[in-house]
């Protein structure tokens, strides 16, 4: 039977460490997969990375900036009509 | 970008077969390497390059047969078989932070794209103005 994971996949995976004279990197990164018998979408984003220092492990988390500004401002262009016209219609 | 990544941009399709194998090569990119740039150091500093991508890819096939001979002209034998196909897609590719090694520590510093906000804002700007108009004209 076909299950929608093998349509869908959100993985996140680990890549190869890269050593600098102080610390080991390890990037992390999280990919989405939308299989169709005859194409396919990939979107892939970096979360983080681990930083490791001898014996003490780091996580510095990757933030995407413009993502979040890009989703606030289309978020802000819904919610204000709606508010004013709940506010328009109270007043009324 | 990885090697990869660049191979299945640049493609030619001969036969069905390699267009399977392109398929899956498009879920193979989906390491982090393809995100993560090679480090570039320079002095006592190392950078990497961490970017979002994605990409598409669509394919179609068809085929078609012939038909008999033709009684109106018996020492014509009809025949005929066709086939094709298509396939395209799109990539994107943008920056999102740089991580920064040096001596004192390890920071990871966003990389914003102005251009894009700027866009999204503006856009949004036209669509609340629509929806106020029409609210007012109500």
């Amino acid at each position: 039977m076909t299950k929608l994971t093998d349509f869908i996949e959100l993985k996140t995976v680990q890549g190869t460490a890269v050593s600098t004279p102080q610390h080991t990197l390890i990037p992390e990164s999280q990919a989405l997969i939308i299989k169709f018998p005859f194409g396919g979408f990939v979107w892939q984003r970096p979360t983080a990375v681990l930083v490791q220092n001898g014996a003490q492990s780091e996580r510095h988390p990757i933030v995407d900036v413009t993502r979040l500004a890009t989703i606030s401002v289309m978020a802000a262009s819904l919610l204000i009509p709606l508010l004013l016209r709940l506010i328009k219609k109270q007043t009324a | 970008m990885s090697e990869n990544f660049n191979k299945l941009i640049l493609e030619s399709i001969p036969d069905q077969k390699s267009a399977n194998e392109l398929m899956g090569r498009l879920f193979d990119v989906t390491r982090p390497d393809a995100v993560f740039s090679q480090p570039v150091t320079m002095g006592d500093h190392t950078i990497i390059n961490a970017s979002e991508y994605s990409a598409t890819l669509g394919m179609g096939y068809g085929g078609g047969g012939g038909g008999g001979p033709n009684p109106e002209e018996p020492e014509q034998q009809a025949n005929g078989i066709g086939g094709g196909g298509g396939g395209g897609g799109a990539t994107m590719s943008r920056p999102v932070a740089a991580i920064i090694v040096s001596p004192d520590g390890v920071r990871v510093e966003p990389i914003v794209d102005v251009t894009k906000i700027a866009i999204t804002m503006f856009t949004a700007l036209g669509a609340m103005a629509m929806a106020l108009r029409k609210m007012k004209g109500k």
